[in-house]
């Protein structure tokens, strides 16, 4: 019988090593175990309370996550759902501005199709999500792999390196993006007049570079927590392969690519899912570098657009464009979402 | 003894290149430390060049006027400034970060250990919202919260993040499942319920994976301004304040060497934070726990 896809996700959790055996007739079921070495008398009755104890237990502690999830994920995404086919209407009457919500069918979804999507801001929103989707694949995941390997390999200053790889993820994006806004705006027209003796435009502020620089931004600050998991990975890796590698002739950059790369290849993978995942929600720090002015140097991507919309939205209660926008991208990315994951997993190098 | 590594070509080129990031990041680092310390006319004749003098003033108008946010007070308006806006930051990540770990490690530890249906359909339902993509739920988000009254306290917030759909939930159900049973059955001996055992026997054994989760989403949190932008409005963090600031057009606040002077304002808690706790965040997070 097929495996259903959550229990292979279950199977491949990294650091749930199966208990050996011996320790495995150990475990149990705290629900359904009884008390041990109950007496013979009213043992009975003593399981019954202690199963309806641990029934007790599972369920006050589960009570409010549960309710939480049911909440902000279940209502909240079915809510979603239902406001992609509303829209919502201005009323001014004699109490003031009222703001009525009514089912309109698929008129929003389709307004958001053959208008919004076809826009030019859509048109160079889609085209800048996927150039850096591919971007990412292609270069910052092998980057950030081959440093992860530097780090792993122990070689020369690789402790040093670690703490600078991981240092920009734990600072406030919005320092970086300050401080970068004004290096590549002045500094770098300042220092291409030094050498040329004619200076440009900043980069951020010029239609032709300016989503090239929000692309080198989040390249440059991007190694932090994926070298975290990269080098984790690599640790797993029995040293004895890596020896018999070694001894094999198998070293720097051979060894990398015939023993490290494959072996850690799930990790690989995930990451590789989450960036399919997240094409249509990065923003790329639009918002933080321009507020809701991307456009107007075509640095906008889809994540932005939506986020962009909604600040518009909160003006006029009129969330529903952005709700079916939402429903229609999900509808696009999640299957190929779970088509990236099969192909990866038919095609993907194995261990063996 | 250490085995050395062989140096090869692929290692000297790659240790250069790193070099090379790590010089980069410095430099960054420093050239927002240098203009920050210059008088906007130094900084409009160059931001390539040393300060002439170690100006300060920067620093004294970006704390005391560059984090200011006007937000509804009843029927007033009023302004909140850093030191608020740092409390409330303190609230919002704090708590936040409690709320999460607290959900996150209560859901693996009753998914990995109570074994029942209902626990493996969670687990997979939890696994499926990780892999699966879903854009756009934040109208609805908005409007529900709306309806509910929860936009706009800390309440809303609280419940906002207390949720468990994240990646450390399968490394809390990971050490769980990999604790032997030893712990509670002696527990249980001794008479103790499953509240005692979960509270005086589980939880201390995954205590340290618990300080190092918190530390991961108490710093994300810090960090966030969008969040706290539509469901904090009244509450203004210091990232949006920060945010605010960088926008500003005010005369006062609009020269680039304050703005440069409020990032390091922010930076530094941060960096104070990093520094102390990096072995713990850079750490392997699945070691800790059980003491062998």
């Amino acid at each position: 019988m097929k495996e259903p896809l959550w229990q292979r996700e279950a199977d491949a959790v990294p650091e749930a090593a199966e208990p050996s055996p011996a320790v495995a007739e150990t475990q149990g079921d705290y629900l359904s175990a009884g008390p041990p070495e109950a007496p013979a008398r009213g043992e009975k009755k003593q399981k019954k309370q202690s199963k309806a104890g641990a029934r007790i237990f599972y369920w006050v502690m589960f009570a409010l996550p549960l309710a939480q999830f049911l909440l902000c994920y279940v209502a909240v995404n079915f809510n979603s759902i239902l406001l992609a086919f509303k829209e919502t209407f201005v009323v001014r009457d004699a109490q003031g501005v009222q703001y009525v919500s009514e089912f309109v069918g698929f008129d929003t979804i389709w307004r958001f199709l053959s208008v919004e999507l076809t826009s030019k801001v859509y048109t160079v929103a889609v085209k800048n999500s996927v150039i850096y989707l591919v971007f990412s694949i292609a270069v910052v995941i092998p980057v950030g792999l081959i440093f992860s390997y530097y780090i792993f390999k122990k070689y020369r200053f690789a402790e040093f390196y670690r703490v600078f790889l991981f240092l920009p993820s734990v600072i406030c994006s919005l320092i970086m993006v300050i401080f970068y806004s004004y290096l590549v705006d002045l500094s770098i027209p300042e220092f291409w007049q030094m050498l040329t003796g004619t200076r440009p435009e900043g980069l951020l502020t010029t239609k032709a570079t300016a989503f090239g620089a929000l692309v080198f931004f989040s390249f440059w600050f991007s190694f932090g927590p994926s070298s975290l998991v990269y080098v984790n990975a690599m640790s797993q890796i029995d040293p004895s392969v890596l020896e018999a590698a070694e001894l094999d002739g198998a070293v720097g950059l051979r060894q990398f690519r015939s023993v490290v790369l494959p072996m850690i290849f799930p990790s690989i993978t995930s990451y590789i899912i989450i960036c399919v995942a997240q094409v249509a929600v990065n923003q790329l720090n639009g918002f933080s570098f321009y507020g809701t002015g991307a456009s107007d140097y075509e640095a906008q991507t889809l994540g932005y657009n939506l986020f962009a919309v909604l600040q518009g939205a909160e003006q006029n209660r009129s969330y529903s464009i952005a709700a079916a926008g939402g429903i229609v991208l999900t509808l696009i990315v999640a299957p190929l979402t779970f088509l990236v994951r099969w192909l990866l997993e038919k095609f993907g190098p194995s261990e063996d | 003894m250490a085995r050395k590594n062989k140096i090869s070509a692929f290692s000297v080129i790659v240790g250069i290149l790193l070099g090379f990031y790590v010089f980069s990041i410095l430099f960054l680092f420093l050239w927002a430390l240098l203009n920050s310390l210059k008088t906007a006319e130094e900084f409009d004749f160059g931001t390539l060049s040393f300060p002439g003098s170690l100006n300060f003033n920067n620093y004294i108008v970006a704390f005391f006027q560059g984090f200011s946010k006007q937000v509804a007070s009843g029927e007033t308006m009023r302004y909140v400034y850093i030191e608020e806006m740092f409390l409330y930051s303190i609230l919002y990540a704090g708590g936040g970060a409690l709320c999460q770990v607290t959900a996150t490690c209560i859901a693996a530890y009753l998914t990995a250990k109570y074994r029942n249906v209902f626990s493996r359909f969670m687990h997979g339902v939890i696994i499926i919202t990780m892999i699966l993509p879903i854009v756009g739920a934040l109208p609805s988000q908005i409007q529900i919260f709306d309806a509910l009254g929860l936009r706009g306290s800390f309440l809303g917030v609280y419940v906002m993040k207390f949720g468990f759909t994240n990646i450390y939930y399968l490394i809390f159900y990971g050490a769980f499942r990999s604790m032997p049973d030893g712990y509670a059955e002696a527990a249980r001996i001794d008479g103790a319920n499953h509240f005692q055992v979960f509270f005086r026997i589980m939880l201390p054994l995954v205590s340290t994976l618990c300080g190092v989760v918190f530390l991961i989403f108490f710093i994300e949190y810090w960090n966030d301004y969008q969040t706290p932008m539509i469901f904090l409005d009244n509450n203004p963090v210091l990232a949006w304040g920060l945010y605010e600031f960088f926008k500003s057009y005010d005369q006062a606040l609009s020269t680039p060497t304050v703005k440069i002077a409020g990032g390091i304002i922010v930076l530094l808690p941060l960096l104070v934070l990093f520094l102390v706790f990096k072995k713990k965040l850079m750490g392997n997070l699945t070691e800790g726990g059980i003491k062998s």
